[in-house]
């Protein structure tokens, strides 16, 4: 009789603490495959813990309509794999995801390379923290070093760029388009230029990147709460790539690339710098697929105002708030937050947000590079209208590409339209 | 209900039918018109704002645009296919050695998905692609095929290209039907090969004209993928046809009453055109 009510007490104390409990996790393709890729995190998690983890793959473009059919009927994944540009209709989805204050301890927000990442996630949502970052990957530019010295340019030039202690502009940007443009085959036509803008991507940086750079507001937001497209940094970001395809720095057509063109420019040897290289693409991509393709990394310019940012994008989890497995979902987040579990995480090229990295990679110079822009990168703005705001800019940076439309006029457009995204 | 007992057997058969296209066909239908009755921004429920949506969609400058690119591809579209089938069917009519391959050739393209034939145009069409590179070797000027005023009869062409083995078919069929005697009679009393397509091939060819202009002309209002994957309805929305508008109002921008009231005047402009073809076949 008593080793009956000892097995009961034995089982019961397993059940409180979780054991053989099996948390829902659903998760964004950040990886190919990545619910083989995060098997063995989940093995040993289990084996420690004695919860099981049980992955599903939503696509990017579907992850916030899943989640919300999922929430709406009261299928909620306990843990969901989310975006800067994707938490924030979720908590407004009837409060579906579980405030994450009191979970996160002082000792945990400390371990984050840059703890203010936090404030800036849960002020977007009302000053509540509904989201925890597990690895981010910040944009750096490249160099042709091949096109760079074949075209003449200074070493000093080239130190700017890749020294975090120096910065280089604008204006260097230009003087090294007036270098490195060149018709290489004779026909009278340039066939070689600085730079290929993605003027036809749907993409939400790169209009951003150049906007940033000119002092634009983080938030796209002014202090009024307004939409802030009608501003000089719009104008000056406009003028700036109107100049660089006046001169004929960037190839013809560009109102049309895709981001994947403007990279496959680079990669072929056609443009010298490119402003959004991916860490997976710097690091090991590129150096598999292009082995003569001689780059170097560069940190991003100085804008004219004196601002000098990039882009910052991360994983965050989130709990449901319907989940039946909050502390177990909450004992996942903290074991994917450990030293070995960011270690692992970094071999899909998306950085420990703690900054804790295998030796191989935090040896590299080039990784460091991506922490260094990690003071001053921006997130995604999280404004509810970004969907729109996102299609609003792009298509009007469009116009200004084919001469449709004035830096000016682009730039009022904008603020018209996006004012009027907000109405509705 | 005796009769109900009568046909017991007939609705248990169509039953799995009736209930699929219920499913998922009528009751979308009703549900995306009641919708564009409502601003729903996917998130939270819809709210009812009765038609308004309908008399936004009248004066937006981007559902007009898209109506008016949409017309300007069928413009372009149907009499290109149906003549240059017409032709192509000819030419293969007149072939007397391996017929059979060239069927086969021109109708490879239509095999191929649509969204592997966009990725290949698309590669072409870059003003540094080949076919610049080939124009260029030939000593002319790169053409920027994408540009606002170019791009739409570029996708033009690329559709052209895919479609006119498909319909040549359907003249080879028509072609084929023609009695062999009534063109040898006109050979005989002295026409010429163009008075006999002018007198006898075309009149006897109309019914087919006719169809595959129609299937063209709601082929060309159903422009989707080759748009989506080659510009995305770019530069400045100058290639953006209606589907690509309803799929980006909805999808992009989370507006999916407004997408749904876009899909109802859509859904009303196919089913004129299908009337019309229903009419125009009933009177050939």
């Amino acid at each position: 009789m008593k080793r009956f009510f000892l097995l009961i007490g034995g089982l019961l104390m397993l059940g409180f603490l979780g054991w053989g409990v099996t948390i829902r996790f659903w998760v964004c393709p950040f990886v190919d495959q990545p619910e083989k890729f995060l098997a063995p995190l989940v093995e040993k998690f289990t084996a420690q813990t004695g919860i099981n983890v049980e992955i599903s793959v939503v696509s990017y473009a579907e992850a916030v309509v899943k989640y919300q059919a999922a929430i709406a009927a009261g299928e909620a994944p306990d843990l969901m794999y989310l975006t800067e540009g994707r938490f924030v209709p979720l908590v407004q989805f009837g409060n579906a995801l579980e405030p994450l204050d009191q979970y996160i301890s002082a000792e945990l927000r400390n371990k984050f390379a840059r703890p203010e990442l936090l404030n800036m996630l849960a002020n977007a949502t009302g000053g509540t923290l509904y989201v925890v970052p597990i690895f981010f990957v910040t944009y750096l530019g490249a160099v042709n070093l091949d096109i760079l010295q074949a075209c003449g340019v200074s070493q000093d030039l080239i130190d700017k760029m890749t020294d975090p202690n120096q910065a280089y502009t604008w204006d260097d940007l230009l003087y090294l388009g007036s270098l490195v443009t060149k018709d290489l085959d004779g026909d009278g036509k340039a066939d070689q230029w600085l730079y290929a803008y993605p003027g036809g991507t749907g993409w939400i940086h790169p209009f951003l990147l150049w906007y940033w750079s000119a002092g634009g507001s983080p938030t796209l937001l002014t202090e009024e709460g307004k939409p802030a497209f009608d501003t000089d940094a719009t104008r000056l970001a406009l003028t700036f790539l109107r100049r660089l395809q006046q001169e004929g720095f960037m190839p013809p057509g560009v109102a049309s690339l895709e981001a994947s063109d403007a990279i496959a420019l680079f990669t072929a040897g056609k443009t010298a710098f490119i402003n959004n290289v991916w860490p997976s693409n710097a690091l090991k991509i590129w150096p598999q697929q292009f082995p003569k393709l001689n780059y170097r990394l560069v940190y991003p310019p100085v804008g004219p105002t004196g601002a000098r940012t990039t882009y910052y994008g991360s994983g965050l989890l989130a709990i449901a708030r319907q989940s039946k497995h909050k502390a177990e979902a909450w004992a996942f987040i903290e074991f994917l937050l450990s030293d070995e579990a960011q270690v692992y995480l970094s071999a899909s090229y998306y950085f420990p947000i703690t900054g804790k990295l295998p030796p191989e990679l935090a040896a590299d110079p080039r990784v460091k590079m991506y922490y260094d822009v990690l003071s001053y990168a921006i997130p995604e703005p999280m404004h509810p209208a970004m969907a729109r705001w996102k299609v609003i800019y792009n298509s009007e940076v469009q116009a200004v590409l084919i001469g449709q439309k004035t830096p000016q006029q682009a730039a009022a457009d904008m603020q018209r339209r996006a004012e009027e995204a907000l109405k509705e | 209900m005796h009769k109900l007992r009568k046909y017991y057997l007939d609705i248990t058969l169509a039953f799995p039918g009736l209930f699929l296209l219920i499913t998922f066909f009528v009751a979308p239908a009703i549900a995306i018109f009641i919708v564009s009755f409502t601003k729903w921004p996917i998130i939270g429920s819809p709210t009812f704002v009765g038609l308004k949506n309908y008399s936004k969609l009248f004066t937006d400058e981007f559902f007009l645009r898209a109506l008016k690119n949409t017309l300007y591809y069928t413009l372009i579209l149907v009499p290109s296919i149906t003549a240059l089938s017409f032709v192509t069917a000819l030419l293969l009519r007149n072939i007397t050695r391996g017929r059979e391959f060239f069927k086969a050739i021109y109708i490879f393209p239509m095999v191929v998905t649509l969204t592997s034939t966009a990725a290949i145009w698309k590669g072409l069409f870059l003003p540094y692609g080949p076919l610049n590179q080939i124009l260029v070797k030939l000593g002319l000027n790169p053409i920027d095929f994408l540009s606002v005023e170019l791009v739409i009869p570029s996708l033009c062409l690329v559709l052209i290209w895919r479609d006119i083995g498909y319909y040549a078919l359907f003249f080879l069929a028509g072609l084929e039907s023609i009695p062999p005697e009534v063109l040898e009679a006109a050979t005989v009393d002295g026409a010429g090969p163009l008075h006999r397509f002018r007198y006898i091939i075309v009149p006897l060819m109309k019914p087919i004209i006719i169809l595959v202009s129609i299937l063209t002309t709601i082929g060309s209002f159903m422009i989707f993928t080759l748009v989506y994957v080659i510009t995305g309805g770019g530069p400045v929305y100058s290639s953006q046809a209606l589907l690509n508008y309803i799929y980006d109002v909805g999808w992009k921008e989370f507006r999916m009453g407004y997408a749904a009231a876009t899909a109802v005047v859509y859904f009303i402009i196919l089913f004129l055109l299908s009337m019309i073809q229903r009419l125009v076949i009933e009177r050939e």
